[in-house]
């Protein structure tokens, strides 16, 4: 099974087919980002959300964005461990991934941002900014805009290799855990001139993360769950940035022993294990019903006692700046009496 | 022999066409894309490009040349290279097997290559290799799957077309259990795998077409040099060898060969359908059966094909690209049952 | 020819500067899945010989001749040419020598007949095919030959099977080779294509071709080649010019069929005896046969001679044979006899008379003991009397045979001392109604049914 992390953006799960899944991607890809569109309106009365997030930055953190210790020429390295030279502020900054986008705007540098994924949802400002492709970056777009930054993600190296050819500084980032998080925004940071402002985020967060974790430690309680990555019982295991927040969240994942990051449960490990909370991701249940009426979940307490709620994965599975509200909601859904 | 200068006159006509649209296919293809650049700034970008200095560096954006020549240009050549390669296996592999039916998958090769690419997908810190990574492993198991088939059809010396036919049904079932194993174990790669699966030029890069051109040149010479071979075998490989033929050795030879080919050109755009069964069926019904004029039109018809298919994959539904397999698959399909209402027959 | 179309004056090839190899055989034999198809055969083609290769179905013939062409690996035994071994040259070497037409070809794709014609010139050409003039004058030479010049520029898909036939033909006649093996070549042919076919053979042996023909025909092959062999069971029955062949004595043997042998063109031209049953049985009435028989062996004869008319006497049988009961109910006259006992001198006597009325006497294949040996003594008498004897031969004597080989030795008395034999129950009754038509004519003026 797979050990390298994340991308940021969930996935629909496909069973292996013939070629005519072809069709169904792209309607997969439309239908997706019409879900995602819809995600931000409030829920039924069984999902647990929270509220709206704010303009730039998460709940509870607020930096000032600012370009104070901007030194360039600069050399920062990226996830790959690749030296990356920056050789002068960039003006035209391409993203080809929500989390990065996100880190990009919460260090202020939103405006430089010239191109973004078409999964790209926060801030609401995106929308305005020309699209390069979907998971695969489109490199003639890319090209089209002439950046002078681009930061990828893990993957897309291929994609971006013939913009690295051309002299553009290429950063391929590659969160998988909180500490990642902040190791993006610090690189990130340095490599678009807003150092200072980086590390200022980087501490909010950590407040931020503390504090929910802390107040959710307090309660004493350590109740198990069962985090669904979509409905065929893929879960989150050790080592994955979904496990670090659910931990820090002051629960146990039952994925936790399991031998991977991601791997799949079978309906018998999942009886036996009877987490107390069932977490269901909004972008893929549209109701509680739809796992709580399978009868082969039906001995879970958690059915039986209605602790299975729909969550906004957003910010829980995308490794950016928002982590807080991940972290946040998740929280409320695992001790819903201490927040 | 008035008839006979007839069918070479509408051959001739034939290329003439063929390579006119190629030509208008490869300007389209120049100045299409996400990149949004006018017909204009193309060309002026181009002349930039052959004489620095002729054209005012303002007329076309900065990075237009670079892109034209290290993204536009290197595609434009990968579809054709994978366009002949495609078409004329797919050409020989129907003489060789006496099948309007037969393509350049039929032994194994798909399957093969697929499992191969699915390894290196999956595993990807499996190797420092780079980004040859995937074409080598995606060749290598199409040569491995080829093999076995050819191994498993041959029974004391003798391999029958049918025997390799169903050792080569066998074969493809048997990897693509593997492939279906391997896609059901991993959930991220999923995507990334079916997307090869069905095909795409997306990473076409100048280092990739050096490493493809000379497989597939080569590939299409030796089958040229067999084409009169190929003819007699349509009589059947007794008659061919009553005529002077070889008949166990061409076939080999001409199955080798083909399989190469076909999978020097899937090790790098993954399994483009439709191409290697569909083009010499069109071309055959349009000049007939003899290969001598089968394969050069067919090598022309898949070139052009590919292009406009891999030009309007990249444009319907810019940014996001269509795998190019799909757009072989729809835009094919219908052509030949016309072309089929219209003359019956093969 | 009967086409009624001008022939093509085009210009002929020189005829070979040398004489063709010569094509052999020794001790052939090809087995294959434990079924012997060739076994030991001996096959010398000269060169220029004009040999036809005749047999029943299943006899060898197509294995004979793919061996000699090359296609087919001999069990034992090899094939050389020239002297040399066939397996010593190469495909292309050989195709340029030896020119096959095989029985029927497939070609299920959409070339001209002239293109097709024009394959047969592949061991000529350069490597890429190109057809030089040679090439195009062997291409017309040939279908003007087998008068296809019409269908030249048809799609080969679209011809009837008689049409494909010559195609191929012409096909291998492009080929120009010294040497032409042909299986078959007239099956499909109208008559006047088959004989255009064979005029062209026998055209291209006076110019000092070899060739070797496999018919069903024997008249045709009678008529146009020099030699025959007459293959049977795998094995060669016969081999010889058509005068020494063609006789009724081998026909019979090789074809088991009566024949008569006439001639004509100058060769033999056999057509097979058909007796016409009516008419014969018109002389059924004057012609009294008797059935020696025994252990149900001669109820079919029985049936049919009763059939046509003829009303025969039957002896020494016990009452409890199948034939005492068929000639009881079909009212026929018996001598009888109880079962496992010696005949009495009174049935011995019975019998003698009823044989002496005999015109013709007719010996069913029954199993001999001590018990029933006398009725071979009492045909020979017969025969010495006069009448005549049909002996049934099979099964074969020696199977039938509980005296010690007595009966064996009295029958080969009997063939020797001029009965006929007869292999089956139809050609028996055959013989039969040719003695009573022979008779039929002797005594009326002329022929009686007309």
């Amino acid at each position: 099974m797979r050990t390298s992390p994340t991308p940021t953006h969930p996935i629909p799960r496909m069973k292996p087919r013939t070629l005519l899944l072809g069709l169904t991607t792209i309607l997969g890809v439309v239908a997706l980002l019409g879900v995602v569109a819809l995600a931000g309106c409030g829920g039924d009365a069984t999902t647990t959300t929270t509220e709206p997030p704010s303009p730039t930055v998460g709940e509870g953190v607020s930096i000032t964005p600012t370009e104070e210790g901007a030194v360039f020429p600069v050399t920062v390295t990226d996830d790959n461990g690749t030296p990356v030279e920056v050789t002068a502020r960039p003006e035209r900054i391409v993203s080809t991934s929500p989390a990065n986008t996100e880190i990009l705007f919460a260090l202020g540098a939103g405006d430089r941002v010239v191109g973004v994924t078409s999964l790209d949802d926060y801030p609401p400002e995106v929308a305005d900014i020309d699209t390069i492709g979907d998971f695969q970056p489109n490199t003639e777009a890319i090209i089209a805009l002439d950046p002078n930054l681009v930061v990828g993600y893990s993957g897309n190296e291929e994609a971006l290799q013939p913009l690295a050819d051309a002299g553009v500084p290429v950063l391929i980032m590659n969160a998988a855990s909180v500490d990642g998080i902040y190791a993006d925004i610090r690189t990130i940071g340095g490599a678009v001139g807003t150092p200072k402002a980086a590390e200022e985020l980087i501490v909010s967060l950590q407040m931020e993360l503390e504090g929910i974790s802390n107040t959710a430690r307090e309660t004493g309680e350590t109740p198990t769950v069962f985090f669904a990555l979509d409905d065929t019982l893929w879960t989150v295991g050790p080592g994955s940035f979904v496990d670090e927040l659910i931990t820090l969240a002051g629960a146990a994942g039952i994925g936790a022993s399991g031998s991977s990051a991601y791997f799949q449960l079978t309906p018998e490990e999942l009886v036996a294990s009877d987490p107390d909370t069932v977490l269901l991701p909004q972008t893929v249940f549209s109701t509680v019903e739809a796992f709580a009426a399978d009868p082969r979940f039906a001995p879970l307490r958690a059915v039986t006692e209605g602790r299975v709620y729909l969550i906004d994965d957003t910010t829980v599975t995308r490794p950016g700046p928002r982590v807080g509200e991940g972290l946040l909601i998740l929280a409320k859904a695992l001790h819903p009496d201490a927040f | 022999m008035n008839p006979r200068r007839a069918r070479r006159r509408r051959y001739r006509l034939l290329m003439a066409v063929l390579a006119a649209a190629l030509l208008g296919a490869l300007l389209l293809a120049a100045v299409v894309g996400a990149a949004g650049l006018t017909p204009a700034q193309v060309g002026r970008a181009t002349l930039g490009l052959l004489s620095p200095g002729s054209v005012d560096p303002d007329s076309y954006p900065s990075w237009a040349p670079r892109l034209l020549r290290d993204l536009r240009l290197p595609r434009i050549v990968m579809a054709l290279v994978a366009g002949i390669a495609l078409a004329t296996a797919g050409a020989t592999f129907q003489g060789v097997f006496r099948n309007p039916l037969a393509e350049p998958y039929l032994l194994g090769v798909s399957a093969g290559a697929a499992v191969g690419a699915t390894v290196a997908i999956i595993w990807r810190p499996f190797g420092a290799l780079g980004i040859f990574g995937l074409p080598a492993l995606a060749f290598l198991g199409a040569v491995l799957a080829a093999t076995l088939v050819y191994r498993l059809a041959t029974f004391a010396g003798e391999t029958s077309s049918s025997s390799l036919l169903l050792s080569g049904v066998a074969v493809g079932s048997t990897f693509t259990a593997v492939l279906s194993l391997l896609m059901v174990a991993t959930q991220y790669d999923l995507r990334t795998v079916i997307i090869w699966l069905m095909g795409g030029l997306t990473t076409a890069s100048w280092t990739k077409v050096a490493v493809a051109s000379p497989l597939v040149a080569a590939g299409f010479i030796i089958m040229l040099a067999y084409a009169p071979r190929l003819n007699l075998m349509l009589m059947g490989e007794s008659r061919a060898e009553e005529l002077g033929v070889d008949a166990h050795s061409t076939r080999r030879t001409l199955m080798i060969v083909a399989s190469l080919t076909t999978a020097s050109a899937v090790a790098f755009t993954g399994l483009i359908g439709f191409v290697g069964l569909m083009v010499p069926h069109m071309v055959r019904l349009l000049i007939g059966p003899d290969h001598r004029y089968l394969l050069p039109a067919s090598a022309l018809f898949g070139a052009l094909f590919l292009l406009l298919a891999d030009t309007l994959a990249r444009t319907i539904l810019s940014p996001a690209e269509i795998p190019v397999g799909i757009i072989t698959a729809f835009v094919g399909g219908p052509f030949f049952l016309y072309l089929l209402r219209k003359r019956r027959g093969v | 020819m009967p086409t009624g179309r001008p022939t093509r004056l085009a210009a002929r090839p020189p005829a070979p500067q040398t004489a063709p190899p010569t094509l052999e055989a020794r001790a052939l034999s090809v087995i294959r899945a434990e079924r012997t198809l060739l076994d030991a055969v001996d096959v010398t083609v000269e060169p220029g010989a004009f040999l036809g290769i005749l047999g029943p179905n299943g006899s060898g013939k197509t294995t004979l001749l793919r061996c000699l062409a090359g296609a087919l690996e001999p069990s034992t035994g090899d094939v050389s040419i020239a002297g040399r071994p066939l397996s010593a040259h190469d495909r292309a070497a050989i195709a340029r020598t030896i020119g096959v037409v095989p029985q029927t070809f497939t070609l299920d794709f959409k070339f001209t007949v002239e293109e097709v014609v024009a394959l047969g010139r592949f061991p000529h050409r350069g490597s890429w095919g190109r057809m030089d003039a040679e090439g195009d004058e062997a291409v017309e030479r040939a279908l003007a030959d087998l008068s296809i010049e019409d269908l030249a520029h048809r799609p080969v898909t679209e011809l009837s099977g008689g049409e494909r036939q010559r195609v191929l033909i012409a096909q291998t006649l492009a080929q120009e080779t010294p040497i032409l093996l042909l299986d078959e070549p007239l099956n499909n042919l109208d008559l006047n294509h088959q004989l255009e076919v064979m005029q062209v053979l026998s055209r291209l042996n006076a110019e000092g071709r070899t060739v070797v023909v496999v018919v069903h025909d024997i008249n045709m092959a009678a008529q146009y080649c020099d030699d025959l062999l007459l293959l049977s069971s795998g094995r060669v029955a016969a081999q010889g010019s058509p005068d020494a062949l063609l006789t009724p004595e081998v026909l019979l043997d090789v074809f088991s069929t009566r024949v008569t042998v006439h001639r004509q063109g100058g060769r033999p031209y056999v057509t097979p005896v058909t007796v016409s049953r009516r008419r014969a049985a018109a002389g059924a009435a004057g012609l009294q046969v008797h059935l020696i028989t025994g252990g149900g062996a001669g109820v079919d004869i029985l049936q049919e001679l009763v059939h046509l008319g003829f009303s025969p006497s039957l002896g020494v049988v016990s009452v409890f044979d199948s034939d005492y009961e068929a000639a009881r109910s079909l009212g026929l006259t018996v001598v009888s006899a109880p079962p496992f006992q010696p005949l009495s001198p009174e049935t011995v006597r019975e019998h003698e008379e009823l044989v002496s009325e005999a015109d013709c006497v007719v010996l069913a294949p029954q199993v001999y003991g001590d018990g029933n040996l006398a009725d071979l003594e009492v045909a020979e008498r017969a025969l010495a009397a006069g009448a005549d004897v049909i002996v049934l031969t099979e099964p074969p004597i020696e199977t039938r045979d509980l005296t010690g080989g007595r009966a064996a030795v009295l029958q080969q008395a009997l063939l020797d001392g001029g009965a006929v034999p007869a292999p089956d129950a139809s050609s028996a009754v055959t013989t039969v109604c040719g003695l009573a038509l022979h008779r039929a004519e002797a005594t009326t003026d002329g022929d009686p049914c007309g």
